[in-house]
C-alpha cells in the first residue's frame, strides 16, 4: 500500500516502479531458470563457507574449553575482531588472494569465527549450574560431557547464534556478489541484481530484493522455531 | 562407609557453619541428617562430594531439584547412560514403566524424583548422598518409596547419607538419625519425639 502511494506521489518508475508491475516481475522471475541458478550458486557458496566456518569455530571452541590460555587468547582476539565489519577486509584480502572466490569464502569464514565463536563459548559455559554438577556427579568428562550434556543443554542458544550468523553471512555474501560480479566463474543472486539493474529492468530488481528479504525471513523464522523447541533452560 | 572426623564446613572457606563434627556411617546403613533451614545440611553433603580430606570415592549425589534428568533424552536413555545394574524391576515396583519413553519435562516432579532415585540406586556406586530426594512426593507415595529404598540399601549394602525435613520420612528410611545445629551433630535416633528433640536444640 505504502509503496503504491509512493509510486503515485513520485511518478518516477525507474525509482519507484508500480507495485503491480513488481508482482508481475516476480511471477516472471519464478519461471526464469537463470534466477534459480543464481540463487542456487549463492546458497551453495553460503552453505559451504558457513559449514567450513562453523567447523573451524567448533574446533577452536573445543580447544578453548581444554586450554584456558587459548581461551584467554581467543577472547582477546574476539574483542579485537568482533566489532570490525568483515567487509572492510576486502581490500586487504584482495591483495593476497585477488578478486576470486577465495576472498568471499575467507571473509564469510572470518565473520563466523569472530562473531559467533565467543557466543558459542559463552553459551556452553553458561549451561545451567545443575547440569555442570551432574557432569561432575556422573564423573563424565571430555567428549562425553560435551556431547551428552553441554551441547544438548546449549543447543537452543547455539541455534540462536547460528541464526544470527546465517543472517549476517547472507547479507555479506550478497553485498560481495554485488561488488565482485562473478565469484569463481559463477553468477550469484547479487550479480543478478546488478545485471538487471544495468538493463534498467527495475521491476525485476525489486522482485529479486523481495525474494532475498523473503528467504531471509523464512530461514530466520525456521531457526527461531527450532531454537524455541530445543531451549531447555 | 563414610567416616568424618572433626569435619568443618565453612562459608566462602572462612566462616564455619557449625562446630567440627564426627560422624560414621557403615556400609548398609542409612544416616538421616535433620535440622532447621539454613543450618548447613546441603553444604555438608556438598562438602562430602568435593572434599579432599574425606576418603571415599564412588559416591552418587541426588540433588534437591526435581529436574535432574536430562530433558533432551527420554527417561529410558537417562537411565541407560548411568545405570550399571538392571533397573526395570524397580521401575515396575514404583509403577513407572509407562513413563520410560517419556521426556522428563512431561513428567510430574514426584515421578522425576523417583526416576532420579532409581538412577542413583542402580548406578553401581556404593555411597549415595541424598538431599531431600522425596520433597516433591505426596506423603503416601513418599512413605512407600522410602520403605522400598531402605530395603534395597540393606540388600545392596550401600552407604547412604539422607537429608530431610520430614520427621515421618526420617523414621521410615533412617537406621540412625542425626540433628545438625551450629553446635555440631547430635544422635537422636532413640529419642521418642523428634520434634521435641529438634526444638530443645
Amino acid at each position: 500500500m505504502g509503496w503504491h502511494v509512493l509510486y503515485l506521489v513520485v511518478q518516477e518508475p525507474l525509482i519507484f516502479p508500480d507495485s503491480t508491475t513488481i508482482l508481475f516481475a516476480l511471477y516472471d522471475l519464478v519461471w526464469t531458470a537463470k534466477f534459480w541458478l543464481s540463487l542456487y550458486y549463492t546458497m551453495r557458496t553460503l552453505l559451504l563457507s558457513y559449514i567450513i566456518g562453523m567447523f573451524i569455530t567448533i574446533i577452536i571452541i573445543l580447544f578453548c574449553l581444554k586450554y584456558s590460555w587459548l581461551k584467554a587468547l581467543f577472547e582477546r582476539y574476539c574483542a579485537y575482531f568482533n566489532p570490525l565489519p568483515s567487509f572492510v577486509l576486502v581490500p586487504f584480502m584482495s591483495l593476497f588472494m585477488g578478486l576470486g572466490a577465495a576472498v568471499v569464502y575467507s571473509i564469510i569464514i572470518w565473520n563466523i569465527i569472530w562473531q559467533s565463536g565467543l557466543q558459542v563459548l559463552r553459551s556452553i559455559e553458561s549451561v545451567h549450574e545443575l547440569w555442570g554438577k551432574q557432569v561432575q556427579n556422573l564423573q563424565w568428562s571430555g567428549t562425553k560431557a560435551l556431547t551428552k550434556v553441554y551441547i544438548p543443554a546449549a543447543i537452543g542458544n547455539l541455534i540462536g547464534i547460528a541464526s544470527t550468523g546465517w543472517a549476517n553471512s547472507w547479507r555479506i555474501l550478497i553485498s560481495l556478489e554485488v561488488v565482485f560480479g562473478s565469484i569463481g566463474g559463477y553468477f550469484g543472486i547479487g550479480s543478478y541484481i546488478i545485471d538487471v539493474k544495468s538493463k534498467l529492468d527495475i521491476d525485476q530488481m525489486y522482485a529479486i530484493l523481495f525474494v532475498i528479504a523473503l528467504t531471509g525471513i523464512i530461514i530466520n523464522s525456521l531457526l527461531n522455531r527450532l531454537k524455541k523447541k530445543y531451549s531447555y533452560e | 562407609m563414610i567416616n568424618l572426623k572433626n569435619h568443618i564446613v565453612a562459608v566462602n572457606g572462612t566462616i564455619p557453619l557449625f562446630t567440627p563434627i564426627n560422624l560414621s556411617v557403615q556400609a548398609g546403613e542409612i544416616a538421616v541428617i535433620m535440622g532447621t533451614s539454613g543450618v548447613g545440611k546441603t553444604s555438608l553433603l556438598a562438602s562430602l562430594a568435593t572434599s579432599s580430606n574425606v576418603i571415599f570415592k564412588n559416591q552418587f549425589y541426588v540433588f534437591q531439584e526435581s529436574h535432574q534428568l536430562f530433558p533432551w533424552m527420554t527417561v529410558r536413555k537417562n537411565l541407560d547412560y548411568v545405570c550399571k545394574k538392571p533397573y526395570i524391576d524397580l521401575v515396575k515396583r514404583w509403577n513407572l514403566e509407562q513413563y520410560l519413553d517419556h521426556q522428563p519435562p512431561n513428567l510430574s516432579g514426584g515421578q522425576r524424583q523417583r526416576f532420579t532415585l532409581i538412577r542413583a540406586l542402580c548406578s553401581g556406586l556404593s555411597t549415595l548422598l541424598c538431599d531431600e530426594p522425596l520433597s516433591a512426593l505426596d506423603g503416601i507415595t513418599g512413605a512407600t518409596v522410602a520403605k522400598d529404598f531402605r530395603e534395597i540399601v540393606h540388600e545392596e549394602n550401600l552407604t547412604v547419607l539422607w537429608v530431610t525435613h520430614n520427621v515421618t520420612e526420617a523414621r521410615i528410611v533412617g537406621d540412625s538419625i542425626y540433628l545438625l545445629s551450629k553446635n555440631g551433630i547430635k544422635d537422636i535416633t532413640y529419642e521418642d519425639d523428634l520434634i521435641v528433640s529438634i526444638l530443645s536444640v
